[in-house]
C-alpha cells in the first residue's frame, strides 16, 4: 500500500513556538525615560543627600585632633646628619631621642599613637609576597619557608620563624610618653586584628632564629611570646597599601588636656635614612569617620553642589530650549522639527 | 606495489587510531586528479561546463561570460569529516558545489565489477561503507580537541598569559588562579564537544550496524552490516529500507524496472522521484537472484547530486548510465517491493557524505569593527605596560645603590651561608625592565576583552531563541518555525542596506495553478466553474480542484471534424502537456490498470510544479497520465487508453531552456513535442509566422503582464530518416560517460527545429501573503530591495508591479542590450538623462561617502527610478568596467529588477554591491539557484518552499514567508544590532576600566606590578562579578517595542549609520573609561591616604567600587527593566560580595576577614557612594544633554512610547491595524450597523462621498476635513504623504445615505470577474431580503429564502473575496478602541450581578466589560439610558426617564493606579419602570447580540435566523425583529471568519473604487 506523502517537515523546526511573554519578549517593563522630571529630580537628590553627608563628614573630621611630629631628622643631631645612614647602622650609638610637645586642644581618650612612614613601599610586589602564612599559623610547617627569600633560613640552614622580609624588617622604634612628669601608659593590646590573632598568627608559634641573620632588618622578638601576641608584628605585617602609611603603635586611655605638655621619648633605631623616608610620630583621636581627613567631607559638599548646579542648568536648558517629550516631528526625518502642528 | 602496501597501511593505521590520516591519503592516492579550478562555472554544473569546449552558437555569449565571475576556489577534495572549530582550515565551498567532474578524462574512470567486491578493491581506490561523522576516537580527543580549541586566537593569548605567569620572576598571580580561567573555557568547551561527538559516535555506530541484504558468494542474499558492504557488492533493499550506500540499480520489483524514491535526506523535498533500472539488466534480474556481472565504469566521486555518469559493460553491450539510473545513499525506497543494484560508491564518498559540509562561517560587520578596536586596544595595552617598564627602569637606576638593602627590594642575599653575597631574583635592568613589562602584561591581559567573545556567543544564542521562538515568524501554514543555522551573525540583521531577492516562491508562493492557455492562437481561461456536465464525466479525482473552460472543453469534445487543424493542435497540446513532463502519476495506491470503473483518485509526483500544474490541467481537461516508465507513458483520453512509446527525453536543461521528448504513436507516427520557454522556443518555430503565431505572441505578452508564467508548446511530426539520424546521435550522446550532456543537446538539436507551433500555457504563481506591505515597509526602513528572477521581463515587471516595488511615478530604465556596446551606452544614456552623479571610485574613502550621498539623494526624492536590466545585459556588464556604471545607476534607482539571470550571475550582482560599498546586503531566496546568492551575500535567507531545502542548507537564516523578513530586520535585527553594539561597547569599557585602575595602582608600588586586589578578584572579576547582567542585558534589553519598530520604519535607520556601535562611541567610552577609573583609583586613595589602611583592605574597597560602579553604570543605560534583569544587575553585586566573603573567610589568604572589617566602618560605605555617583556623573550629564539637544530618533521613539504608554493619547489605535500600513479606512460602526444593506456602501461612497477625515495627531489632535470630491481626496492623501510620520493614519469616517443600488450598479470596475459575480449575487440577495421582509410575513417560506440568500452572501465571499467587509468596519468602536484594557481583570465584573446591581467601587477589566454590563443590566430590566459622557477614559449614563421619576445614574472611569475599572458613582436602582419595551429593545444592537449569538455561528455557520432570534428571546427576553437578526448573524461571522490580514488585502482595493 501507498503510503500518503504529507510534506513530512523536520520535526525539530516543526513545532509551534508555544507563546509565553518571555519567549515573545513582551514581558512587562519598567522603561525609564530621562524626562525633565527625573533628570531635575535626580540631581536634586543628589545634591540634597550629598550636603549633609558632606557636612556631617567634614565636621566630625574637624573634631577629630591630631598631632604629627616628624622625628627622624629631630633626632639627628647636627653630627650625625652628615652621616645618617652610619649613624643608624651603629649599634653602639644612643638612638634616644627626647622631643617636647604641648597639646593645643583637649584630646579625648583612647588617644590612637600611630608612626608614620613616607616613601616605604611596603606594597612592593617583592615584600608583599615574601611571607608565609603557612608558617606563621601552623607550628607544624615552621620549615616552610616558601615565597621568603632572601630570609628564609639562617646560615645554618635554619628555618626563620617568622620568615619574609616584611618580618624581617619589622619597625623597632619605640616611644615613651610623659606629661607633666608623670608617665602616661602606652596600652599595646589589642593594636592588631582580633581576626588575626586567632586564625593567622599561631597561638603556639615562637620566633625562632628570628633577626640573627648578617643584616638586622629591625626589631627582634622575644622568642618566648607566640607569634599571636606578638601584636607589633602582627601590625606590621598587614603591609599598607601606599608608600606612605601609618601603623597604629599604641593606644593612650586617658585624656589629654590643653596646654599639657608631652614629652616623648624615642628609641630612634628604624632606618628610614637609606632611602629618604620620614617617620613621624602620629597621635589622634578618632570619630566615626576614622582620622582627620577632611577629603570626603569635602568631596561631598562639592558633588553636592555640582549636582544642584546641574539641576539648575537643565532647568535653565529646559526652558531654553524645550522639546516636547515624544514629538515625532524631531524625528530625523521629519525636516522641520518643531514646526509641525 | 609499494604503493599499494603504504596505503594499506595508512587505511590500517587511521583505522585504529581513527585519526586523519585519510586526507593525506586521499592526497596520496589521487594525486593528479586534485586540481584547482579557480574559475566559476555557471548554471550550477547542469551540464552547463561541458560547453566551454563547444558550445553552440547560441550559447557563444554565455561561454564568454563563464570566465567573467568571482574567483572561487573550487575543492574537488573534501575533506570528509570537518570539524566546528576548524573554521580556518575548513575549504570554502562555494558554487563548486555542483561540479561535475568534466575535466575527469576517461582514463581516470574507476572501475566496478559487478558482484565482486574482492576484484573491484584490489586497488584500494574505495573506501569502505563505513562512515565516521565523528571527530574524535577516546585516545584522540583530549589532544585533538585541544588543537582545535588553540585554533582561536583567544585561547593561545591565554594561553601565553598562563605561561608568561609560571616563569618565576613574572609570578603576578598564584598559578592556579593564573590557569583558572583558561581551564575553565577549555573544560567547558571539552565537555561540549565530548558529549557531540558522543552522540555522533552513537549515531555513526548505529549507521554503520545497520543490517542490508548482500549478495553473497553461495548466490542467495545474506544479511550484512552496512559498514561491511565493499564497492562491487550487490545489495537488496525492500521497501521503506534506507539505501546504505550509491548504488545503481539492476532490477527492481517492477517489470519495467522502475523504483520509487524519497530524498528527503538529501534534498528535502519530500515528492517521490523514480530510478530506473536499465531494461538491459532488469531481465537477468529476479527477487532472489542476480545474474548480472560486468563492468561499470563511472566518474570518481563527487558531491553532485544530480548528475552522474557512468558506463556498464554488460553481455558486452556498452550501456549508458545516468543520474535516473543510480539510489544515493540515504534515500528511502518507496512505492517499491524491492530492488537490486550494485555498489559503487560507498562510505566518505557517498554523494550524501560528500554534501555534509557546512556552510562556509560569516563574520559580521560589527565584530570585524570590533577587532579594529580591539587592536585600539592591543595599543593602549602596549603603552600601559611600557609606562610600568618605563617607570621600573627609572626607579631602578634611581635607587641602584640602595637596592641591596632597602627592606622591600633586598636584591641579594645577606645572610651568612651558601646563599651569601648570591643576587635574589634581580636579572640586571634591563632584564629586569623586560620582565616588568611582561608581567604588566599578565597584570593587565584582561584589557584585551577575550570573554567578549564568549559573552557574544551567549548572547547570540540567547538572540537567536528568540528569533526562534517568535511566534509572529511562525509559518503555520506548513508548520515551519524560523531556523537560526548561523550564529555568527545575528547582528548584521539590522544593518541590511540592500535585500536581493529571488522572485519565485520568495515573492510568490510557488504554487503553480493553470490558468490560462492560448490553443492555436486562441485564449482560453480557466476561470468558470465547471459545469457539472463535463464533471460528471471525469473518472480521476485529482488531489485539488481546477476550473476549466468550456469552450476548450467543447472544442476537445467535438464529434465533428476530428481531424480540423485547430481540432488536432488542440488534441497534440494536451498529449505534449500530458507526456512532455518527468511527473510520475501515483494512483491510489495500486496499478492503474486495473482500476476501470469508479473514480480514482491521482496524485502527481513531480520535480517542478509547473509540471505538476500542467498534467493536473491536462488530467482536468479529459487527458490523464496515468503511467510512465522509462519505456512509455499511457494516456487516458477521456477513458480511451493510449499508450505512447517514448523514443527518447532530452530533459529540461538551463541552456536550451525547453524539454523534448520523442513518442511514438499507437499508429506508428513519431513525434517530437517540446515545451518550452518562450525565447528558446520561438527561434526554433517553422518558419512561417502565419496568424496562429501573431496571436499566440500576443498572448504570451498579455499572460506575461498578468504575472502569469508561460510555456510554448509546439510538436514535430519526424521523418523516418530524421528519426534514425536523431536515434545514432541519442544513442551514442547517452552512453558517453564524459562530455554527456554537450552530446545530449546536439542530439536534441537535430529534431528541436522547424516545429509547429501548438499554443501557449499561462501558469500563476501567486503573491506571497503580505509581501507588497513588507516590501514598502522595507523601503521605508531605508532598504532597498532588488528582485533577482530567472523569469522574463514582462513577468517580472508585472510581478513589480503587482508588489508595490514598481510604481507607476517611477522612471523605468530598461537595459537590454545584445551586445556590450550597446549595454554600455544604454548605461551612460540614462546616467545622462538622469543625472546620475558617479559615485567615488569604488573603493577606499569612496565608500562610505557613497552610503551617506544615497541617502541624501533618497531623501531628495525627485523622480524615483527603476532598472530593469536582464540577463543577457548583465553578462557584458559584469564582465566589463561597464560594472562601475552599472553601480551608480544602480543604486541611484530606487528599484532594481534583473530578469533572465543566471544563478550565478545572481551572486554576481550581490559582489557588485558587496564590493563597491560597505553596505549589509542580504540575499534571500529559496531554490537550489538562490545558493550562490545566499552564499555571496553577507546575510543569507532561506524559504523553506516547494523547491527543496537546497537554499535552507546555505543559508543563515531560514524561514517561512518572505513577510516574515519585516519582523526579523525591523524588529529582531534592529534589537540584535543595539544590543550586540552596546554589549561590545560596555565589554570595552568594564575591562579597560579595571585595567586602568589597576595601572594607577601600579604606578603608587614602584612600578613593581602589585595588584590590590587580590588574585581571585582580578581573575573573577570578568568571569563572574560583571558577566551575567552583561549576557542578560546583551540578551533582553529592549529599546523600542516591537510595536514602534513596525510603525516607524525608518527607525532602522540607526543600523545604517552605525549608531550603536562606531568608533566615536569607541573613543566617547574610552574617556569616560579614563575618567571613571582615575575617581575609583583616586577616590579611596585620598580617604585613606594618612590611614593605616592596608593592601588588601584597599583592593577588597576597589573591588567592590568597581563592581558597583560598573553594574550600575550597566543599569544606567538599560532600557527596559525586567524582572531578570533587577535580579541580574543587582545579584551581581550581592554574588561579588558573597564571593568576597567567601575569599575572605580562608585564613590562609591575605586578606582574610577584611571585607568583615571594612564593613563596620562608614567611612567605607560612602566611599563607595561617592565613587560611584562622581565616577557617573559626567556620563550621566552628557547623556541628558545630548538627549536634549541632539535627541536620537530611538530616543524620542521611546518618549513616544512612554507618551502613548501613559494612556492620554489615543493616536495608535490598533495596534495589528497600525503594523499593517500607513492608511488606514474605518467605517463608523453605527452607521454601518444600523445603516443600508450591504453591497450599498460602495456605490453611497462614489456617489456622495461624504467623508470625513480624522487625521489624528498626537495627543488627541483630531484634524477633520471633508472630502466631497475628487480635489478633497487628493488633497487628503497629499497631506498624508507630507506628514506620514507623525500622522501615522487617516480614518474615514463614511456617512451612508440611501441609495438607488440599480444605477449605480454598472459604474463599479471592478477587474476581477469573480468579484463582479459575487456582487451581483450579493445585491441580488439583498433585493430579495428587501423583498422579502417588506412583504412583512415571517412565515416558513420566507425564512427559506432568506436563508439561502443569506448563505450566498455571507459564506462565499468571507473566506477571500474582497466584497466581504472587513471585519473592522463593523466593530469599530473608538472609543472602545482607545481605551486601555486589562486582560488580567477580565474574570471580574461578570459574575458579580447575582442581584443584578451594581455598587460603587465595582470593577471591570475594560471599557468593553463595564458598558456591556451595564448594557446587558439595562436590557434584563427593561429599561433604557441615554448616554451623558463616553470618553476613553469615563463612561456616564442616566436613566432615559432621569429626573422624570427615576435618578438612575451610573458612572464608570479608569483608574490607572489600579488598571482597571472602577464604578465611583452609582445612584441605586431604577425607580422606574419603561415598560413599554416589548419587541426590541434599543441597547439589544446587533453588536451585543452578535456578540451573544457568536458560538452559535461558530459551530454552525449557516445557523438560521429563526434560530437566532430563538436564541435571543431565552437569554435576553425580547423578541428581536428579523431584520435585526439577519444582521446579528452577519456580523458575528464576519467576527469568527474575518481577521485583519484579508481585510487589508481588501483595502487598495477600497482605495481604488473610492477614489
Amino acid at each position: 500500500m501507498m503510503e500518503p506523502h504529507s510534506a513530512p517537515t523536520p520535526k525539530k523546526y516543526s513545532k509551534k513556538p508555544k507563546y509565553s511573554k518571555f519567549s515573545q519578549q513582551e514581558l512587562p517593563a519598567w522603561k525609564p525615560i530621562l524626562t525633565p522630571g527625573w533628570v531635575i529630580s535626580t540631581f536634586t537628590v543628589v545634591g540634597i543627600v550629598f550636603i549633609p553627608v558632606g557636612l556631617a563628614s567634614l565636621f566630625s573630621s574637624e573634631s577629630v585632633e591630631e598631632a604629627a611630629i616628624r622625628y627622624d631628622d629631630k633626632c639627628l643631631n647636627e653630627i650625625h646628619a652628615q652621616n645618617a645612614v652610619a649613624f643608624i647602622k651603629n649599634d653602639m650609638t644612643n638612638k634616644t631621642c627626647t622631643t617636647s610637645w604641648t597639646v593645643e586642644r583637649k584630646m579625648q581618650g583612647p588617644i590612637f599613637i600611630y608612626y608614620q612612614l613616607d616613601n616605604y613601599y611596603q606594597n612592593h610586589r617583592r615584600y608583599v609576597k615574601s611571607r608565609n602564612d603557612k608558617q606563621l599559623v601552623n607550628p607544624a610547617s615552621e620549615g616552610d619557608t616558601t615565597n621568603c627569600y632572601p630570609q628564609d633560613k639562617t646560615n645554618g640552614s635554619m628555618p626563620i620563624v617568622p620568615c619574609g622580609l616584611i618580618a624581617w624588617s619589622l619597625f623597632n622604634d619605640t616611644y615613651k610618653f610623659w606629661v607633666n612628669t608623670k608617665s602616661l601608659t602606652v596600652n599595646k593590646k589589642d593594636i592588631s586584628w582580633g581576626s588575626d590573632r586567632s586564625h593567622k598568627f599561631g597561638s603556639k608559634v615562637y620566633p625562632k632564629n628570628f633577626q640573627l641573620g648578617g643584616l638586622v632588618g629591625g626589631a627582634k622578638l622575644d622568642e618566648n611570646i607566640p607569634l599571636n601576641q606578638q601584636e607589633d608584628l602582627i601590625v606590621w605585617m598587614r603591609t599598607a597599601a601606599l608608600p606612605s602609611f601609618r601603623k597604629l603603635y599604641g593606644k593612650i586611655e586617658t585624656n589629654l588636656e590643653v596646654n599639657d605638655s608631652v614629652e616623648i621619648v624615642i628609641e630612634n633605631n628604624y632606618n628610614t635614612y637609606e632611602f629618604g623616608g620620614n617617620k613621624r610620630l602620629i597621635l589622634s583621636t578618632a570619630t566615626w569617620i576614622g582620622g582627620k581627613n577632611p577629603f570626603l567631607g569635602m568631596a561631598y559638599l562639592f558633588v553636592g553642589g555640582v549636582s544642584l548646579l546641574c539641576a539648575i542648568v537643565f532647568i535653565l536648558l529646559y526652558v531654553i530650549k524645550p522639546r516636547p517629550l515624544g514629538d515625532p516631528s524631531y524625528l530625523s526625518w521629519n525636516k522641520n522639527p518643531g514646526h509641525l502642528k | 606495489m609499494l604503493d599499494v602496501k603504504l596505503r594499506r597501511l595508512f587505511t590500517l593505521l587511521s583505522n585504529v587510531l581513527g585519526i586523519g590520516i585519510e586526507p593525506v591519503l586521499v592526497n596520496l592516492s589521487k594525486g593528479h586528479a586534485v586540481e584547482s579550478f579557480p574559475l566559476l562555472k555557471e548554471g550550477q554544473g547542469r551540464g552547463q561546463g561541458q560547453e566551454q569546449g563547444q558550445g553552440t552558437p547560441m550559447d557563444s555569449h554565455r561561454r564568454s561570460h563563464s570566465n567573467s565571475l568571482l574567483p572561487f576556489e573550487i575543492c574537488e577534495n573534501s575533506k570528509p569529516h570537518h570539524h566546528h572549530h576548524h573554521h580556518r582550515s575548513r575549504s570554502r565551498f562555494k558554487s563548486g558545489q555542483f561540479d561535475d567532474g568534466f575535466y575527469v578524462h576517461e582514463a581516470n574512470a574507476r572501475s566496478v565489477y559487478i558482484n565482486d567486491p574482492k576484484r573491484t578493491n584490489e586497488n584500494y581506490e574505495f573506501t569502505g561503507n563505513e562512515i565516521r561523522t565523528s571527530s574524535y576516537t577516546l585516545l584522540t580527543f583530549l589532544p585533538k580537541n585541544l588543537f582545535i580549541q588553540f585554533h582561536r586566537v583567544a585561547y593561545l593569548y591565554f594561553l601565553a598569559i598562563a605561561a608568561l605567569n609560571q616563569l618565576p620572576p613574572l609570578a603576578v598571580f598564584g598559578r592556579t588562579a593564573s590557569l583558572f580561567p583558561l581551564l575553565f573555557v577549555l573544560c567547558v568547551t571539552a565537555i561540549k564537544d565530548g558529549y557531540e561527538d558522543w552522540r555522533k559516535h552513537r549515531s555513526d555506530r548505529f549507521e554503520n550496524n545497520r543490517e542490508c541484504l548482500v549478495l553473497q558468494e553461495h548466490g542467495n542474499f545474506r544479511p550484512k552490516k552496512w559498514k561491511r558492504i565493499q564497492a562491487g557488492d550487490v545489495v537488496k533493499i525492500s521497501a521503506d529500507e534506507m539505501i546504505p550506500a550509491d548504488i545503481v540499480l539492476l532490477g527492481t520489483s517492477d517489470q519495467s524496472g522502475i523504483a520509487y524514491i524519497q530524498t528527503m535526506n538529501l534534498d528535502g523535498e519530500s515528492n517521490l522521484k523514480t530510478r530506473f533500472a536499465r531494461q538491459e539488466t532488469v531481465t537477468a534480474v529476479t527477487s532472489e537472484s542476480c545474474g548480472v556481472t560486468g563492468v561499470i565504469r563511472c566518474e570518481k566521486p563527487n558531491r553532485n547530486i544530480y548528475e552522474f555518469a557512468a558506463n556498464m559493460e554488460f553481455n558486452g553491450n556498452k550501456i549508458p548510465l545516468n543520474q535516473s539510473n543510480i539510489v544515493l545513499r540515504g534515500c528511502v525506497l518507496k512505492n517499491t517491493d524491492w530492488l537490486i543494484g550494485v555498489v559503487v560508491c560507498a562510505g566518505q564518498e557517498t554523494k550524501a557524505m560528500l554534501n555534509s559540509a557546512a556552510a562556509p562561517p560569516k563574520r559580521s560587520k560589527l565584530e570585524i569593527y570590533m577587532n579594529r578596536e580591539t587592536g585600539w586596544l592591543s595599543i593602549f595595552l602596549f603603552v600601559m605596560c611600557s609606562a610600568v617598564a618605563l617607570g621600573t627602569a627609572v626607579w631602578l637606576v634611581r635607587h641602584k645603590q640602595q637596592l641591596e638593602t632597602l627592606p622591600y627590594y633586598r636584591k641579594t642575599y645577606l645572610n651568612l651561608g651558601p646563599h651569601f653575597g648570591e643576587v635574589y631574583r634581580y636579572y640586571g635592568i634591563p632584564m629586569e625592565i623586560l620582565f616588568s613589562f611582561l608581567s604588566s602584561v599578565i597584570v593587565f591581559q584582561i584589557m584585551i576583552p577575550i570573554s567578549l567573545y564568549i559573552t557574544m556567543e551567549l548572547v547570540r544564542v540567547g538572540q537567536s531563541y528568540f528569533m526562534v521562538e517568535d511566534m509572529d515568524m511562525h509559518d503555520s501554514s506548513c508548520g515551519l518555525r524560523f531556523q537560526c543555522r548561523s550564529f555568527n551573525i545575528n547582528e548584521d540583521l539590522g544593518q541590511i542596506r540592500y535585500i536581493f531577492s529571488d522572485k519565485t516562491g520568495t515573492l510568490t508562493e510557488n504554487k503553480m495553478e493553470f490558468r490560462k492557455a492560448s490553443v492555436f492562437g486562441k485564449n482560453y481561461e480557466s476561470s468558470i466553474p465547471v459545469p457539472p456536465a463535463v464533471k460528471s464525466k471525469r473518472r480521476w479525482k485529482l488531489k485539488s480542484e481546477i476550473p476549466i473552460d468550456y469552450d476548450l472543453m467543447t472544442l476537445l469534445q467535438k464529434e465533428e471534424d476530428p481531424s480540423s487543424e485547430e481540432r488536432v493542435a488542440a488534441h497534440d497540446f494536451f498529449i505534449t502537456l500530458t507526456a512532455c513532463n518527468t511527473v510520475i502519476p501515483v494512483v491510489n495506491g495500486s496499478r492503474p490498470s486495473k482500476e476501470d470503473d469508479g473514480v480514482v483518485s491521482i496524485d502527481y509526483q513531480g520535480e517542478s510544479p509547473d509540471e505538476q500544474a500542467l498534467v493536473s490541467a491536462a488530467s482536468a481537461y479529459g487527458y490523464t497520465l496515468f503511467e510512465r516508465t522509462s519505456g512509455h507513458v499511457v494516456v487516458d483520453k477521456n477513458g480511451e487508453k493510449i499508450r505512447l512509446e517514448v523514443l527518447g527525453m532530452h530533459e529540461f536543461d538551463s541552456v536550451r531552456k525547453r524539454m523534448s521528448v520523442v513518442i511514438r504513436f499507437p499508429d506508428n507516427a513519431v513525434k517530437v513535442l517540446v515545451k518550452g520557454a518562450d525565447t528558446s522556443m520561438l527561434s526554433i518555430l517553422a518558419n512561417d509566422k502565419d496568424s496562429v503565431w501573431h496571436a499566440t505572441q500576443t498572448h504570451l505578452n498579455e499572460y506575461s503582464l498578468e504575472g502569469l508564467r508561460t510555456l510554448v508548446l509546439a510538436s514535430r511530426d519526424l521523418s523516418e530518416e530524421e528519426l534514425q539520424a536523431w536515434q545514432s546521435a541519442y544513442a551514442e550522446a547517452s552512453t558517453a560517460l564524459y562530455d554527456r550532456a554537450t552530446k545530449l543537446r546536439h542530439a536534441a538539436s537535430l529534431i528541436e527545429c522547424k516545429l509547429k507551433l501548438l499554443g501557449a500555457t499561462g501558469i500563476e504563481d501567486r503573491l506571497q501573503e503580505g509581501v507588497p506591505d513588507t516590501i514598502e515597509c522595507l523601503r521605508q526602513a531605508g532598504i532597498k530591495v532588488w528582485v533577482l528572477t530567472g523569469d522574463k521581463q514582462e513577468t517580472a515587471i508585472s510581478i513589480g508591479v503587482s508588489c508595490k516595488l514598481l510604481t507607476p511615478d517611477m522612471h523605468k530604465i530598461i537595459i537590454n542590450a545584445n551586445s556590450e556596446a550597446h549595454c554600455r551606452d544604454l548605461l551612460v544614456e540614462a546616467k545622462a538623462r538622469y543625472g546620475v552623479r558617479p559615485s567615488g571610485k569604488g573603493h577606499g574613502n569612496g565608500k562610505c561617502k557613497t552610503v551617506a550621498d544615497l541617502g541624501k539623494e533618497e531623501e531628495e526624492d525627485t523622480a524615483p527610478m527603476a532598472l530593469i536590466i536582464d540577463g543577457t545585459s548583465l553578462v557584458y556588464i559584469l564582465e566589463k568596467e561597464a560594472e562601475s556604471e552599472l553601480f551608480d545607476l544602480a543604486t541611484a534607482c530606487r528599484v532594481v529588477i534583473c530578469c533572465r539571470v543566471a544563478p550565478l550571475q545572481k551572486a554576481g550582482i550581490v559582489n557588485l554591491i558587496k564590493s563597491r560599498t560597505d553596505d549589509m546586503t542580504l540575499a534571500i531566496g529559496d531554490g537550489a539557484n538562490d545558493v550562490s546568492m545566499i552564499q555571496m551575500a553577507d546575510v543569507g535567507v532561506g524559504i523553506c518552499g516547494q523547491e527543496g531545502r537546497q537554499a535552507v542548507m546555505a543559508s543563515d537564516f531560514a524561514m517561512g514567508q518572505f513577510r516574515f523578513l519585516r519582523k526579523l530586520l525591523l524588529v529582531h535585527g534592529h534589537w540584535n544590532y543595539q544590543r550586540l553594539g552596546y554589549l561590545v561597547l560596555y565589554n570595552f569599557y568594564r575591562n579597560a576600566v579595571f585595567v586602568f585602575m589597576l595601572f594607577w595602582y601600579i604606578l603608587c608600588s614602584a612600578f613593581s606590578t602589585t595588584s590590590a586586589l587580590t588574585e581571585w578578584s582580578c581573575v573573577l572579576y570578568s568571569v563572574i562579578y560583571t558577566s551575567i547582567p552583561t549576557v542578560i542585558v546583551g540578551v533582553m534589553d529592549k529599546d523600542l517595542s516591537q510595536k514602534t519598530l513596525l510603525q516607524y520604519p525608518k527607525l532602522y535607520g540607526a543600523g545604517h549609520r552605525q549608531e550603536a556601535y562606531n568608533i566615536r562611541l569607541f573613543w566617547l567610552t574610552m574617556i569616560d573609561t579614563l575618567w571613571q577609573s582615575l575617581v575609583v583609583f583616586l577616590i579611596p586613595v585620598l580617604t585613606y591616604q594618612n590611614s593605616s589602611m592596608d593592601i588588601w583592605s584597599l583592593g577588597s574597597l576597589w573591588t567592590i567600587a568597581i563592581v558597583i560602579l560598573v553594574t550600575v553604570h550597566l543599569a544606567m543605560d538599560v532600557n527596559g527593566w525586567i524582572l531578570i534583569m533587577h535580579v541580574a544587575v543587582w545579584g551581581s553585586i550581592f554574588i561579588t560580595y558573597g564571593c568576597l566573603i567567601v575569599l575572605d573567610s580562608i585564613p590562609l589568604l591575605p586578606n582574610y576577614w577584611t571585607i568583615y572589617h571594612l564593613a563596620c566602618s562608614p567611612t567605607y560605605w560612602i566611599t563607595i557612594l561617592l565613587v560611584t555617583v562622581v565616577a557617573l556623573l559626567p556620563r550621566f550629564a552628557c547623556k541628558v544633554a545630548s538627549q536634549i539637544l541632539w535627541p536620537s530618533d530611538i530616543q524620542i521613539a521611546r518618549e513616544v512610547e512612554l507618551v502613548v504608554d501613559s494612556g492620554n493619547a489615543n493616536n495608535i489605535g490598533i495596534a495589528c491595524l497600525t503594523t499593517i500600513g500607513p492608511l488606514i479606512v474605518r467605517t463608523n460602526v453605527d452607521v454601518w450597523g444600523e445603516g443600508q444593506h450591504a453591497g450599498g456602501v460602495v456605490q453611497a461612497t462614489r456617489e456622495r462621498r461624504e467623508i470625513d477625515v480624522a487625521a489624528c495627531g498626537w495627543r488627541k489632535r483630531f484634524d477633520t476635513m471633508p472630502i466631497t470630491d475628487e480635489v478633497s481626496m487628493q488633497n487628503m492623501f497629499q497631506i498624508h504623504r507630507q506628514t506620514q510620520m507623525r500622522q501615522p493614519q487617516i480614518e474615514l469616517y463614511v456617512e451612508f445615505e440611501t441609495v438607488e443600488a440599480e444605477g449605480t450598479q454598472n459604474d463599479l470596475e471592478v477587474s476581477d470577474d469573480r468579484n463582479a459575480v459575487y456582487e451581483r449575487m450579493n445585491s441580488d440577495s439583498d433585493e430579495d431580503f428587501e423583498a422579502t421582509y417588506e412583504a412583512g410575513d415571517e412565515d416558513e417560506d420566507g425564512d427559506v429564502g432568506v436563508e439561502t440568500a443569506a448563505e450566498n452572501v455571507v459564506v462565499h465571499p468571507s473566506t477571500s473575496q474582497p466584497m466581504n467587509v472587513p471585519r473592522f468596519m463593523r466593530e469599530v468602536d473608538l472609543d472602545t478602541m482607545h481605551a486601555p484594557e486589562f486582560p488580567e481583570y477580565s474574570n471580574i465584573g461578570i459574575a458579580n450581578l447575582e442581584d443584578g446591581e451594581f455598587w460603587i467601587g465595582m470593577e471591570y477589566s475594560s471599557r468593553k466589560t463595564v458598558v456591556a454590563a451595564i448594557r446587558s443590566y439595562t436590557i434584563a430590566r427593561g429599561v433604557d439610558y441615554d448616554v451623558y459622557e463616553s470618553e476613553p477614559q469615563t463612561f456616564y449614563a442616566k436613566c432615559k426617564m432621569y429626573a422624570r421619576g427615576c435618578d438612575w445614574l451610573i458612572r464608570a472611569s479608569l483608574i490607572r493606579k489600579k488598571g482597571c475599572w472602577e464604578i465611583p458613582r452609582y445612584n441605586g436602582r431604577h425607580t422606574c419602570s419603561m415598560g413599554v419595551i416589548s419587541q426590541d429593545h434599543s441597547k439589544l444592537d446587533s453588536d451585543t447580540v452578535a456578540e451573544a449569538i457568536r458560538p452559535l455561528v461558530e459551530t454552525d455557520p449557516s445557523i438560521k435566523v429563526k434560530s437566532i432570534i430563538a436564541e435571543v428571546q431565552s437569554r435576553f427576553n425580547y423578541t428581536i425583529s428579523y431584520r435585526k437578526a439577519w444582521l446579528t448573524k452577519q456580523k458575528s461571522i464576519a467576527k469568527v471568519f474575518g481577521d485583519w490580514e484579508e481585510s487589508y488585502q481588501a483595502l487598495p482595493w477600497w482605495l481604488s473604487v473610492i477614489v
